[in-house]
């Protein structure tokens, strides 16, 4: 995503993140009955994004449920490829902000990439020496 | 999902296993929510002496209109006649009953995931009834999530014993957290695959 594009879904009113990518973590969450022995379990991943609040910088957990699909850890891990301290947009559904800490949670539409434009560093210009 | 609507599955998958049928008591009046809960004990007494045999679950849900009803599934066909009778004679309204799949035991559990409304707040917005079966309590059930398991880290290194600075042990275990994954270490332990309270000088930022 160019940021021209960021800046236009910004504009539109899209709910977003945008921020640093620190890591992931992909697990089996659910629910054990100890009485019965049943298990509701599912996989869903905890992205961290660092991103500013309120001028501080300050981690965001989001969290991502895969649909049915994603059966195993390693499914979800294999999902994983982002690069740490690369800037990202996180599409969210909600988020909320708990005793210090931002949660969110991630919608269909993902993560992506800001493709940032590296200007060409030009040299120095010359400058006539005094003497 | 909470701990108490994975409860409520669990007890529904129990409950699931026999013949269902889904009950909806509602008032012609609106009345308060505390009046309704009154009635609906009585109700229950009722029926409960009526059918000893019956066993069911049981639902609050908070209609933004129409105020406090109740829902049930229960394992029992029960004559609606009768059922009418002693609703009326506990002060209810309305009667629906239908018949309902075994594998729709979860339905009722729609209800537990709106918001709980303020008037509720420490109710029991579910429960079981009925002899002779046991259904899933919340202490009964056990969460594993990452967090779960840097929390019990956190309590066997610290020894947290009570409810005392409930606050703090969450803020700490948070932060734990977000050191476990943005470092990739093992749920529960430090760097280098420590126990917490082996990891020294790693963890004076904590």
């Amino acid at each position: 995503m160019k940021r021209a594009e960021l800046l236009e879904e910004v504009l539109k009113g899209v709910l977003l993140i945008v921020g640093e990518y620190r890591g992931s973590h992909a697990e089996q969450a659910g629910y054990v009955d100890r009485k019965f022995g049943n298990v509701i379990n599912y996989i869903r991943a905890i992205h961290l994004a660092e991103c500013s609040w309120h001028g501080h910088i300050d981690r965001v957990m989001i969290t991502q449920r895969f649909p049915e699909q994603v059966a195993s850890i390693e499914q979800a891990q294999a999902t994983f490829n982002y690069k740490r301290g690369g800037r990202y947009v996180f599409y969210i559904d909600w988020f909320k902000r708990e005793r210090g800490q931002t949660f969110a949670s991630l919608n269909d539409w993902g993560i992506e990439v800001i493709e940032e434009v590296e200007e060409a560093s030009a040299a120095p210009q010359a400058r006539e020496m005094p003497f | 999902m909470n701990k108490s609507k994975a409860a409520f599955l669990f007890s529904s998958q129990v409950l699931g296993k026999q013949q269902l049928y889904l009950w909806t008591f509602t008032f012609k009046d609106l009345l308060g929510v505390k009046e309704t809960r009154k009635r609906w004990n009585h109700l229950l007494t009722l029926l409960l002496r009526t059918w000893p045999n019956l066993q069911g679950l049981r639902v609050f849900e908070l209609h933004e209109e129409h105020g406090l009803h109740v829902h049930l599934a229960t394992n029992q066909f029960i004559d609606v006649n009768r059922a009418r009778e002693l609703a009326h004679q506990s002060g209810w309204g309305r009667i629906h009953v239908t018949r309902m799949p075994c594998e729709h035991a979860s339905y009722l559990a729609k209800y537990l995931s709106k918001e709980r409304p303020q008037c509720l707040h420490r109710w029991r917005l579910w429960a079981g009834f009925g002899k002779s079966w046991e259904w899933t309590k919340v202490k009964d059930v056990v969460r594993e999530t990452l967090f779960s398991r840097v929390y019990a880290a956190c309590k066997e290194w610290k020894g947290w014993r009570g409810k005392s600075g409930f606050f703090e042990r969450m803020s700490l275990a948070r932060r734990i957290m977000i050191a476990t994954i943005e470092h990739g270490w093992e749920a529960g332990r430090g760097p280098g695959g420590l126990p917490y309270s082996e990891c020294g000088e790693a963890f004076q930022w904590v």
